[in-house]
């Protein structure tokens, strides 16, 4: 039997305390070779936190970072193979783009020929002027410059935390093919995103975060199978209160909260169960849209949590 | 073509080093170029007539007589050392404190450079601009002398310059321990400078408050300035407390999160 390939990065029992705050938790990840990794979760889950940790800004309270196989202390040569872009990242304002690039350059060791001629294609295919101060440069111009300087190196591992905040549609479309191109020629990322769109194109496992706690991890192929959806029932009192009752036996239902005159249902599976229940009520008025990212995540992991259960019993 | 860290940090500071190379031109300039009238006004024989105290405290009754007593007591006495003091600190404070604050040193964090070799590259950038820094002191010093066709002993030029080069880096140093190695960055500024301050009123006031004379081994201006120019001895002192600081700068720096 052969052995399994070290993972590209790996996170065992990873915590960090701020004082008494704990903003990441206990968290276990393991990212292979080849994969787009999504790391999602709501403002202020953790996700920073865990990728400053990664890049050895902030060090761990309690647990192990490993990357390519070794801690990530030994920044100076793990870095070499790693790209990093964050959505806020602050890059040099009195360069120019030329100027910031090629000191970007300077520190890798690699080919200088092939790195300036992959340089050149993605400034072009990004339309960016690399001969203009960074300051002048619009807040999506500022995210180009980043991008180049993460990928210009061809790194083994590229690092995203929310990289396409600052693009408009238009660039987000051009950064989405970028890196599955870049994928497509063997390397790895790891990106945080709390764009729903963004991380059904791109990745292929998901983990979700929230209040610095790992909540579960996901393929994206079962996560979008779950299909679920925002139900929001408007009736008469008496009706609502049976048809909370009918809707928490039904299966694929989860029933939330209750506001007026408002019921509010998760659902995930076949719809036609749903309508059928639903057609015994006088309804007011029925809304059934897309849930928000998290709840599609938890719902998905209560599901697979109870097949799991029931597996085991 | 930006080939590394030393030289982006080089390239970014060219103005300040600019402004500061002429700022001490244009101060040493000053200040000689007033010599031949101070001298000609027999200040000397004013200063004589005071109190041994207030003379002391005035820089001595000989300051005035020739041109190397009024380099040492009038021009490196206190002008040039607190230019020196404050470039020193707002240096420190931007190479360290600054970067930090505006999120580029994450962004250094996340190449492959180590975090020893970012403080260290970056201790060098500062003292590489100190010591050309120090271009201007002696440009605008020599250029003076010859406008006022005075002659100056340049041994004893050039210890006043490493002695002010010194202590400004010393204090510059304090801000990087505070700023850069434990990440007070709020306090690194204030505090810097209140210990100059106060370390110069020590130095200042010993000579007219005997109750002070204890303490003023405390104060890095007591090194600087006894004697004067500065010793081997005392520059030996100086740099030991720059590397003291720098050290543990440096540790604290190793061992906590960078915002």
């Amino acid at each position: 039997m052969s052995e399994a390939p070290v993972p590209i990065l790996e996170l065992t029992g990873v915590s960090k305390q701020f004082g008494p705050f704990t903003a990441v938790a206990n968290v276990d990840l393991s990212i292979r070779k080849g994969e787009i990794f999504g790391f999602l979760g709501p403002n202020g889950a953790g996700k920073s936190t865990t990728i400053r940790m990664i890049l050895d800004a902030v060090r761990p309270s309690a647990g192990t970072i490993l990357m390519f196989g070794s801690s990530n202390r030994r920044t100076a040569s793990l870095h070499q193979k790693i790209g990093y872009l964050s959505g806020d990242m602050v890059i040099d304002e009195d360069l120019t783009g030329s100027q910031y690039l090629d000191f970007v350059g300077s520190v890798y060791k690699v080919d200088r020929a092939k790195m300036l001629q992959y340089r050149t294609r993605l400034v072009q295919e990004l339309e960016l002027d690399v001969a203009i101060k960074i300051s002048k440069y619009s807040r999506g111009n500022k995210q180009k410059v980043g991008l180049v300087a993460a990928l210009m190196h061809a790194p083994e591992l590229l690092i995203l935390d929310e990289p396409s905040s600052g693009l408009d549609p238009l660039m987000q479309e051009v950064f989405i093919k970028l890196i599955q191109e870049y994928r497509a020629g063997g390397g790895t990322v790891f990106m945080s995103s709390h764009s729903l769109a963004e991380v059904q194109r791109l990745c292929d496992r998901v983990a979700f975060i929230r209040a610095g706690k790992l909540v579960g991890v996901a393929n994206i192929d079962e996560l979008n199978q779950t299909s679920v959806k925002k139900v929001v029932v408007t009736a008469g009192d008496k009706q609502l209160k049976e048809l909370a009752h009918r809707a928490s036996i039904l299966k694929g239902a989860t029933v939330g909260e209750t506001s007026g005159k408002e019921l509010t249902l998760t659902y995930s599976g076949t719809i036609q169960p749903l309508i059928q229940l639903l057609s015994k009520y006088e309804l007011e008025d029925l809304t059934i849209r897309e849930p928000e990212l998290e709840e599609i995540f938890m719902t998905y992991y209560q599901t697979d949590k109870s097949q799991t259960d029931e597996v085991t019993s | 073509m930006i080939n590394g860290l030393l030289a982006k940090i080089l390239y970014q500071k060219r103005w300040f080093i600019i402004g500061w190379v002429l700022g001490f031109m244009a101060m040493a300039l000053f200040m000689i170029l007033l010599y031949p009238e101070l001298k000609a006004s027999k200040l000397d024989e004013l200063l004589s007539g005071l109190s041994p105290a207030l003379q002391k405290v005035a820089g001595g009754t000989d300051t005035f007589s020739n041109i190397n007593n009024y380099i040492g007591g009038e021009v490196f006495a206190l002008r040039m050392p607190l230019l020196s003091i404050i470039m020193s600190i707002v240096l420190f404070v931007g190479l360290f404190v600054g970067d930090e604050k505006k999120g580029t040193l994450l962004t250094q964090l996340s190449l492959p450079l180590s975090r020893s070799k970012i403080m260290l590259t970056k201790l060098l950038a500062a003292l590489v601009i100190l010591i050309i820094t120090t271009v201007g002191m002696y440009a605008g010093i020599v250029i003076a002398l010859a406008l006022t066709h005075e002659s100056a002993d340049m041994m004893m030029v050039t210890k006043h310059v490493v002695g002010c080069v010194l202590i400004g880096l010393d204090f510059g140093l304090v801000a990087f321990l505070l700023g850069g190695g434990f990440g007070l960055r709020g306090v690194a500024t204030g505090t810097a400078t209140l210990l100059a301050f106060l370390s110069y009123l020590l130095s200042s006031m010993v000579a007219v408050a005997d109750v002070l004379k204890p303490y003023e081994k405390l104060s890095l201006f007591h090194y600087y300035q006894n004697p004067s120019p500065i010793s081997l001895e005392h520059i030996g002192l100086m740099v030991t407390f720059g590397l003291v600081c720098a050290v543990i700068g440096l540790i604290g720096f190793q061992r906590r999160d960078i915002n």
